[in-house]
């Protein structure tokens, strides 16, 4: 079983590699979604193993990544971004639960929407369709289709539909939003909702700060959960060295919360590699008062990429506990992907 | 079972062959989403109020060689594919190019975001991504002055022959960073040059249409 879920994928990439091969050159480059236009299909495998339960699970991926600036005679008016990707799990234990089951596949959304920036040339743009939700970290930095991931479990959703505004100032950089709180899904019979936003210091600088805040309903697997956040992020960049820090206060169903989570990562001078390692500290606390039932969980990540100049990357990352509680078990868990982008 | 060992073999061989192909083609992608447009560049490098019009091209092998003709180094072979010019206008009325490029220091990428003048000459550069701590305010002043003005033949006056180092013009005119300063100039003329050949026929057209 395990054999034909491997040369499911494989024979996925033999297709691509033969339709980017036996096209003319800049065939994948062409105007096929008009002036200003970029596309790229987008593919990967990778592979989950539990090192206490010996299980391995598998999940295929390919997606269609477009971007498009449309423009008029004398500035650009909008960009899209669009990117549907199918997803196959194989033998995957506690799926995700917008799959019906963990070998079940699905069209999921990664990022599709518009981005309106021709009022105050990018200094307050409307964006309006699925996006990144605006908090933290995992809003600075590039986090789709990777192993890495950085505070997105402390919400429990990663991108969400709906409308913000954003923009760019001398000083400061901003994204306020109102979403669906539905993650992948537009329709959602429990109508939740979610306002977030993030107000930042310019990222072209070495050292960027910023604060977040996240309140309203998250769709889940076990229905609409009541989250309310308050975060705080800084990060620095020296040289080849990236240290990240995220702090947040809040609450998720009644019960308080208190996440802290710091990555240092290290790039070579070509940046191809890079290696990172996390560190995770949770705490909840059911109950009014502080001593009511406090439990903490921590963790550890270690993670390596590389990415060639041909676009294929390999990744690895290694997840495992520091401290964790009857109720809240975290495995051991190796994390292998090959991804290929055309 | 042995049909089963044999196509098992088969296939490892595709595998393989597949690996191998994948690593000698030469093409770089991030994914679209982390593209940014350069709000932060036009603020600081151009009169408030200034919008952009974006012109993307795909820059062809053929365009990396022609840059050879021109200087004695290339851009990147993972630069060759689609690249934005940003044209810049004030008022509707043309007032100069922006694009950005990334070079490579021992230390990582630098994002350098270009101002370009209508008769491409510099007019002025910021570092949008710089993680060593040299890339201040002072330094980026200091090359800012030796270079803004400058004619593409200017500014190759300022580096050796070889390209690889300084000139004696170039040790006098920088004498903080040099080689901040040195990876810097490579960068101007790389993009000059890059600018003319792969966006030749949209500036021509630019060129025709009255109060350019």
């Amino acid at each position: 079983m395990k054999i034909y879920s491997i040369n499911y994928s494989v024979i996925g990439f033999l297709c691509l590699f033969f339709i980017s091969h036996s096209s003319p050159a800049g065939t994948l480059n062409s105007e096929l979604f008009g002036e200003n236009s970029r596309w790229s299909l987008d593919t990967s495998i990778r592979m989950t193993r539990n090192l206490d339960k010996n299980a391995n699970a598998y999940m295929q991926v390919i997606g269609l990544d477009v971007h498009k600036v449309f423009s008029q005679a004398t500035n650009d008016i909008g960009t899209l971004v669009f990117q549907p990707y199918i997803v196959k799990l194989n033998n995957v234990k506690n799926a995700p639960f917008i799959f019906d089951d963990g070998n079940d596949t699905k069209l999921t959304w990664r990022i599709a929407n518009f981005n309106y920036t021709g009022l105050a040339q990018g200094k307050f743009n409307i964006r309006l369709g699925h996006f990144e939700i605006p908090f933290g970290l995992e809003y600075q930095e590039d986090t789709n289709g990777t192993l890495r991931q950085l505070t997105i479990g402390d919400r429990g959703i990663k991108a969400d539909w709906g409308i913000s505004v954003n923009g760019i100032l001398p000083t400061l950089e901003y994204e306020v939003s109102l979403t669906r709180g539905s993650g992948n899904e537009f329709l959602s019979t429990d109508n939740p909702h979610l306002f977030s936003g993030r107000i930042g210091t310019p990222s072209y600088n070495n050292f960027i700060t910023g604060i977040s805040w996240f309140t309203g309903d998250v769709l889940g697997g076990g229905g609409v959960t009541q989250r309310k956040k308050l975060g705080f992020d800084a990060s620095y960049y020296y040289y080849q060295w990236q240290f990240m820090m995220e702090i947040s206060a809040g609450e998720t169903a009644g019960n308080k919360t208190l996440n802290s989570f710091a990555e240092v990562m290290w790039k070579s001078a070509q940046e191809d590699i890079s290696s990172y390692l996390q560190i995770g500290y949770q705490r909840s606390e059911n109950g009014e008062l502080l001593s009511d039932k406090e439990t903490s969980t921590s963790y550890w990540i270690a993670g390596i990429q590389w990415v060639g100049h041909n676009g294929f990357d390999i990744s690895a990352q290694y997840k495992n506990e520091i401290k964790d509680t009857p109720t809240v078990d975290i495995e051991p868990i190796l994390n292998v992907q090959l991804r290929y982008r055309m | 079972m042995k049909v089963e060992i044999s196509m098992c073999r088969k296939l490892n061989i595709l595998i393989l062959t597949l690996i191998v192909q994948l690593l000698l083609i030469t093409q770089v992608y991030a994914a679209f989403c982390s593209l940014r447009d350069p709000v932060s560049a036009i603020q600081m490098l151009y009169e408030q109020g200034s919008e952009v019009r974006s012109i993307v091209v795909n820059i062809t092998e053929k365009n990396r060689s022609s840059v050879k003709e021109l200087i004695p180094f290339t851009i990147h072979q993972s630069e060759v594919g689609k690249h934005t010019l940003y044209v810049v206008y004030k008022d509707s009325e043309h007032k100069g190019f922006l694009q950005a490029r990334s070079e490579l220091a021992k230390w990582g990428l630098v994002e350098i975001a270009w101002a370009i003048n209508i008769d491409r000459s510099i007019k002025g550069f910021y570092y949008q991504r710089c993680r060593s701590p040299q890339c201040n305010e002072p330094i980026t002043k200091h090359i800012n002055n030796v270079i803004q003005g400058k004619s593409f033949s200017q500014l190759k006056a300022l580096l050796s022959e070889s390209g690889e180092t300084l000139s004696p013009d170039g040790i006098e005119s920088f004498k903080y960073a040099p080689t901040l300063a040195l990876l810097t100039l490579r960068s101007a003329l790389k993009t000059l040059a890059i600018t003319d050949i792969s966006w030749k026929e949209d500036i021509e057209k630019l060129s025709k249409i009255k109060g350019y």
